[in-house]
């Protein structure tokens, strides 16, 4: 792939997951447990680990995030977003190759990876243990928001008739 | 289409442990519900700063806590208000014997303390 | 193929799931509720049985309300007159009454109303009497006895059950419980507590003993079976006129608020009338009086006293069974 096609492709995935972020951020809580919810925005970066590299994806999170923390959130917001993202970009690019035949799993282990992550913030800032409590409820929505935004990918790789090596 | 027709074994693997993992979450859900008191705990900043016995209540009142206002009621405690831009502890809607608000952007937590920890009555 | 994961995975981990929701939905059934009777908060907690049990039991405290309310001129007992055939609720709390009257020299008395009043704790119309009112009113006070469940009285006499009230009703609304399959159940009927059988999980209740100096707080837990607990204190209900508080317990002796050097008394007995009636005269006869009370043991029960000085004394049968909490208080001294 050359360059500039490239650097078109990441900047483009960086502002479809930013739109998706801040359309999510408007849309109201899914449930009265703080930090569920269905989690588009990751579902480009599980795409672009694979259209693009991890080196690409982790680009394209770090402008999300930012910029996400800009648009639609603030300072706090934007530690508990920051903390998962890195939280669930480190296990979706440890388990990418290894489970490339079923992509829907790598966004379900980065789903927990992502509330995990949220979840230490937490306790660190409410200087608290009592908010892993929340750990079942945001394990249970993990799995469900993942295997959801997984299967999305999963299906859109297969139409972009996505093989690899063509993507290198 | 063929790849949604066809679960392949490793797929089969993965749902039967991601279904497992459901399994122990509402487990521990269930176990975690049982676990409960009367006594509302405040938390800011991990500092405790009231602790309520909701069971001796007679009348309602209001905790302002910077940004936020917490209503304390006889048998419940909720948020009333937040500034925060989420509002996730307000409609997280009355503690009764268990459970926890918290408010992630103001760091404030409220928390029912144990029932082991709680007498079952006073005297006086 | 999908069919068959779904029928050998996804189905069976249902079924589990459903299995324990139902398991723990099984265990036995606990309904409270809290209300306001006697000019206080009631609340009863009640495992096994069901609502009806405690509406029941609610229904009876209020009857008892109404029929036991000195402050109401129409209520059965305003309304009592000397040769008057007393009904079972008013003749078994004033039997108790006057066996503790009998046991402690007087030291509690239900022909206190005219002093009370004086003092203005039904009106909340404080003031303080002088020294020749109070002697007049507790000369005039008059004089009762049960005669074959007939009440024969003087002229002025006007009963206040109000000691001893409280301990009665909850054990009326105790025995409506029972009788409603409750097998164990905690009744909180304005700090004065009765207990039902035990927890569910067969441990004994934890019942607290509030603060005198700070009644949000407690002093320490006591860990009872089956038995009421009822403390009085000065802290309960007074008033403060030109730097003096003034609280609500009055000495037959002194128509005054009782001076014996005791912030509040917790009495632990399973009669529930006993015990509230016992918690008032121990609170008025002061340490030494009430230690001998115990020893003599005409009347059994337990005791926790707590004094101006933060000592607390308890009865040995208390003293293995209290964990204390508070620092502002010394260590409890068992008497012997």
């Amino acid at each position: 792939m050359k360059k500039t096609k490239r650097i078109a492709l990441d900047a483009m995935l960086a502002a479809v997951a930013l739109l998706l972020f801040i359309v999510e951020a408007l849309l109201p809580p899914l449930t009265s447990i703080p930090g569920i919810k269905i989690g588009l925005a990751n579902a480009v970066t599980l795409a672009a680990v694979y259209l693009c590299g991890r080196r690409d994806a982790a680009a394209i999170l770090f402008v999300r995030v930012c910029l996400g923390a800009v648009f639609a959130g603030n300072p706090t917001t934007f530690l508990y977003s920051a903390s998962g993202a890195v939280l669930c970009l480190a296990v979706t690019c440890a388990v990418c190759r290894p489970l490339k035949k079923t992509v829907w799993v790598v966004s379900v282990l980065g789903a927990v990876a992502h509330n995990i992550g949220q979840l230490l913030t937490a306790s660190v800032l409410l200087q608290s243990a009592a908010v892993f409590w929340y750990l079942p409820y945001l394990l249970i929505a993990a799995v469900i928001s993942g295997t959801f935004t997984g299967l999305c990918v999963q299906f859109l790789l297969h139409r972009l008739q996505y093989r690899k090596g063509e993507s290198q | 289409m063929k790849h949604i027709k066809k679960l392949s074994a490793s797929n089969k693997r993965w749902i039967a442990v991601f279904a497992a993992v459901i399994v122990c979450c509402i487990l521990s859900i269930i176990l975690i519900k049982n676990i409960g008191g009367r006594t509302a705990v405040i938390y800011k900043d991990g500092r405790e700063i009231a602790r309520i016995d909701l069971s001796r209540l007679t009348e309602s009142y209001t905790i302002p806590l910077d940004g936020n206002v917490i209503l304390v009621e006889p048998g419940g405690i909720r948020m009333q208000s937040a500034d925060c831009p989420d509002q996730i502890c307000v409609h997280q809607g009355v503690l009764h014997d268990t459970g926890r608000i918290v408010c992630l952007p103001n760091r404030v937590l409220i928390e029912m303390q144990h029932t082991k920890d709680a007498p079952d009555a006073k005297a006086g | 193929m999908r069919c068959t994961v779904w029928k050998n995975k996804v189905l069976p981990f249902l079924c589990v799931c459903l299995l324990l929701l139902c398991c723990a939905c099984g265990r036995t059934e606990k309904n409270s509720a809290s209300f306001f009777a006697m000019d206080t908060i009631m609340q009863i907690t009640a495992y096994g049985g069901t609502d009806e049990a405690i509406a029941e039991a609610r229904e009876a405290i209020r009857e008892l309300d109404v029929l036991l309310d000195a402050t109401d001129a129409k209520s059965t007992l305003s309304l009592l007159k000397n040769g008057d055939l007393l009904p079972k609720t008013i003749r078994e709390p004033l039997q108790t009454a006057q066996m503790i009257a009998a046991a402690t020299d007087g030291a509690l008395d239900v022909t206190l109303y005219p002093l009370s009043d004086a003092w203005g704790f039904y009106t909340k119309n404080y003031r303080v009497p002088a020294q020749t009112e109070l002697q007049i009113l507790l000369k005039n006070r008059g004089k009762f006895s049960v005669r074959d469940g007939r009440l024969s009285c003087t002229d002025g006499t006007k009963l206040d059950l109000g000691c001893v009230a409280k301990g009665y009703a909850a054990m009326c609304a105790a025995e409506k419980l029972r009788q409603n399959g409750v097998q164990g159940a905690v009744l909180s009927l304005g700090g004065n507590v009765q207990t039902i059988g035990r927890k569910p999980d067969g441990s004994d209740w934890r019942v607290s003993v509030a603060d005198p100096l700070h009644p949000d707080g407690t002093v320490c837990d006591l860990f009872v079976g089956e038995t009421a607990v009822v403390t009085s204190g000065s802290y309960q209900r007074s008033f403060t006129e030109n730097g003096k508080t003034y609280h609500h317990i009055i000495d037959p002796a002194t128509g005054a608020p009782a001076e014996s050097g005791l912030l509040s008394v917790t009495v632990v007995c399973a009669d529930g009338t006993t015990a509230d009636g016992l918690s008032t005269a121990l609170f008025i006869m002061g340490m030494e009086r009430g230690t001998e009370l115990w020893k003599s043991g005409s009347i059994p029960f337990d005791a926790l006293w707590i004094t101006e000085d933060a000592d607390v004394y308890v009865t040995p049968g208390l003293a293995e069974r209290m964990e204390q909490s508070n620092e502002t208080y010394k260590k409890a001294i068992c008497i012997k």
